[in-house]
């Protein structure tokens, strides 16, 4: 079934990327946003809906006295990415009339 | 909510970019790491190692064993973040991989009986061969860094006369190193 919260373009690709990564592994905003070639405020807006559905987990910290943003797929973030990639390919799967 | 069979290809196809740009990031992160490392090392070994004779060999041992100290340090970083499945293929291939061109180096520094600028030619160029081989897989910014380490050190080899040491130094350890923090950017 379809993950309405995953399915957004954005969305997806955020899960993507850091589904790639080790479990343990954080990634900086600023990456994050270079990866996906978008802006501060799109990226920004979508990681708060990620997160809100407890699939990112956002971390803000300082390192040193530069302010720092990075983030993380949860477990159920990578289910959720896992099945909705699954139902993605099992729409192409299905015969076509 | 229904997704048809073209809105969920382009989609496959989104996260298919996605994940190789993603990879590529931690690859070329990680690569940087041991260029670093080892144009570090090789900086201060071909820039001291003639001035400290008789104690060359000795100082070029201390400058290998800390490198692979270092070297062995990263690779534990990066198999403690690696699922235990996913180890054999982005730790384990490679690792050997850098053991065999080691032990190739190794055998035929010892057969041919390489004179002084010649083996200090043979070294970057091989570890060149190999980062490029790698970058094939792995992105080909790598490549690229591998292909202007071979040109610098071959053209130290035929042109720079008796500074070719320190052209190695300068541009070998400093191609390495530039192009490590390059790469993590």
């Amino acid at each position: 079934m379809a993950d309405e919260i995953i399915h957004q373009s954005m969305r997806l690709k955020i899960m993507s990327s850091l589904n790639v990564l080790g479990r343990s592994d954080w990634l900086e905003f600023t990456r994050l946003k270079a990866i996906l070639e978008t802006t501060d405020g799109n990226l920004g807006a979508h990681l708060e809906t990620l997160s809100k559905a407890g699939y990112i987990q956002i971390d803000k910290r300082f390192e040193g006295k530069r302010p720092q943003t990075r983030v993380r797929a949860t477990a159920a973030g990578r289910r959720a990415f896992a099945d909705h990639v699954a139902y993605l390919r099992g729409i192409l799967d299905q015969p076509t009339d | 909510m229904t997704i048809d069979p073209h809105e969920a290809d382009a989609l496959l196809k989104g996260v298919e970019g996605v994940e190789k740009r993603t990879r590529e990031f931690v690859v070329y992160t990680r690569a940087g790491d041991y260029m670093i490392l080892w144009g570090v090392l090789w900086a201060l070994g071909y820039a001291f190692g003639d001035a400290l004779s008789p104690y060359t060999h000795a100082y070029w041992l201390t400058l290998d064993a800390i490198g692979i100290a270092g070297t062995c340090l990263l690779i534990w970083r990066t198999a403690r973040c690696i699922e235990p499945g996913r180890r054999r293929v982005i730790v384990v291939r490679p690792l050997i991989a850098v053991l065999v061109m080691m032990g190739f180096g190794m055998l035929w520094v010892w057969l041919a009986h390489f004179g002084g600028r010649e083996q200090s030619a043979f070294w970057p160029t091989l570890c060149g061969a190999l980062l490029f081989c790698f970058g094939l897989w792995a992105g080909r910014t790598l490549s690229i860094a591998a292909a202007v380490v071979i040109a610098l050190t071959m053209a130290g080899y035929f042109w720079a006369g008796p500074w070719f040491d320190l052209w190695l130094a300068v541009t070998t350890g400093g191609a390495l190193i530039l192009g490590g923090l390059w790469l993590r950017r």
